[in-house]
């Protein structure tokens, strides 16, 4: 044995990384997880198996894009390395659920663990722009949703300048390129409203909009997102994330795009419109002036009425009409009101009030 | 006076003419404002209510 070409341990295990980085520096493989554990709340550990074999993969919770279980088949790419310590393993990147069954229970566990950080709450949803003069499309130019959309935004509201991120829709990748192309859409400053789509497929096609970090991404978007994913009846996360979630692709554009000749006809309409409500403004000003006049009107009816009262009451401490039946009114020449014989001396001149007249008369007592 | 003094006024005199400070000498003056205020107050209304139908007829034509 040539001494020249024997290696300490760490020395090969060096060597074989850099082998692997030169060879197959990234690998996807298919499997069910067995063994699933995370670890002081960061490092999550499975190994993926089929019949015959099993290879231990490694990653973070961080980077964990689809809620894991012992049992489920998921499809990943990895980097492959050798540790120091933990031997071989597979560093994975993305991962993704693979079959109906293990795809369903991944979007199921995502789905609760995502509504509980409250990232599907109503009350967090934007209202898209009602004219948006630079729309953010999010789709692989290669898919009938580029070509519909397009068409749509164009017939529409060509007004809008489109501006298109390109990114893979489908496959273990997709989630990254899309993911990438959210927060490149979100340093476009001018972009008002962002759609991401892609056409019908299978669970699996759609899966990519099933990821947990897709999501994230989307429900912090700075720029309202609308997502139209497959057809009416598939349902995925990033879709409940959006501030708005269209049925198909096509109907993504028809949302986001005001028509343009319904906007024109609402332009000549306007003159009518704004007359036909300055007049119901007026009417609604004359009815509230006719009912204060009626109220005020009202107002005087009562106050007369009362006067009228007042007067009636009055009347009833006429002095006049005490006279008339028949009492008199004595008074001294002094003009003072007799009320006692005790104020009459003899000789005074009395003066006495009748209704019809004054008889004068001296006191002889 | 305003109005509301004036009518103020009036319920005064009401209120003597029916209470225990009635006294005979000061009646006739009393009843004579009374009804001076009566007749002062019913006037301003009458005016005033046709100022108010001018209104209603104006704005029925309009």
């Amino acid at each position: 044995m040539d001494n020249d070409h024997v290696l300490q341990v760490s020395e090969a295990i060096k060597l074989i990384n850099q082998t692997f980085v030169l060879t197959l520096p990234r690998i996807a493989v298919e499997g069910e997880v067995s063994g699933f554990r995370v670890s002081q709340g960061k490092w999550v550990f499975f190994d993926l198996k089929d019949e015959e074999a099993s290879l231990r993969c490694f990653t973070t919770v961080r980077q964990q894009s689809i809620e894991l279980e012992d049992g489920m088949k998921v499809k990943l790419t990895a980097r492959p390395n050798l540790h120091n310590k933990y031997g071989f393993s597979l560093v994975v990147e993305n991962m993704m659920a693979s079959g109906e069954g293990s795809l369903k229970k991944a979007f199921e566990l995502s789905k609760k663990k995502l509504a509980a950080e409250g990232l599907f709450d109503e009350d967090k949803k934007r209202q898209l722009p009602e004219f948006p003069m630079h729309i953010g499309l999010i789709t692989s130019s290669e898919a009938a949703a580029y070509t519909d959309i397009t068409r749509i935004l164009g017939e529409r509201w060509p007004l809008a300048e489109l501006i298109h991120a390109e990114a893979r829709v489908q496959g273990v990748d997709a989630p990254a390129s899309l993911i990438e192309a959210v927060e490149a859409m979100n340093k476009h400053s001018e972009t008002d409203v962002l759609i991401i789509a892609r056409g019908g497929g299978s669970l699996e096609d759609l899966a990519a909009f099933n990821d947990e970090q897709l999501v994230r991404s989307i429900a912090a978007s700075r720029i309202p997102t609308i997502v139209g994913v497959g057809h009416e009846r598939d349902v995925t996360l990033a879709e409940l994330a959006a501030d708005r979630r269209a049925t198909t692709p096509t109907n993504a554009a028809q949302v986001v795009a005001p028509d343009r000749e319904v906007i024109r006809d609402r332009v000549m309409n306007a003159p009518y419109e704004i007359i036909r409500a300055y007049n119901q403004h007026i009417e609604t000003y004359e009815a509230d002036l006719k009912y204060s006049v009626n109220r005020i009107s009202s107002v005087f009816d009562r106050l007369s009425d009362r006067i009228e009262a007042a007067g009636r009451r009055l009347q009833a401490f006429n002095p006049a009409k005490v006279l008339a039946r028949g009492y008199t009114l004595t008074k001294l020449e002094s003009g003072q009101i007799l009320k006692s014989a005790k104020q009459v001396t003899a000789g005074d001149i009395l003066i006495t009030k009748f209704n019809d007249g004054d008889v004068k008369s001296e006191a002889t007592k | 006076m305003s109005f509301s003094n004036q009518y103020k006024k009036l319920e005064d005199i009401l209120e003597w003419f029916e209470s225990d400070d009635f006294d005979l000498d000061k009646a006739d003056k009393q009843f004579e404002e009374g009804m001076a205020l009566v007749e002062e107050l019913s006037k301003q209304l009458k005016d005033s209510k046709l100022k108010i139908t001018k209104l209603e007829s104006k704005l029925e034509k309009q």
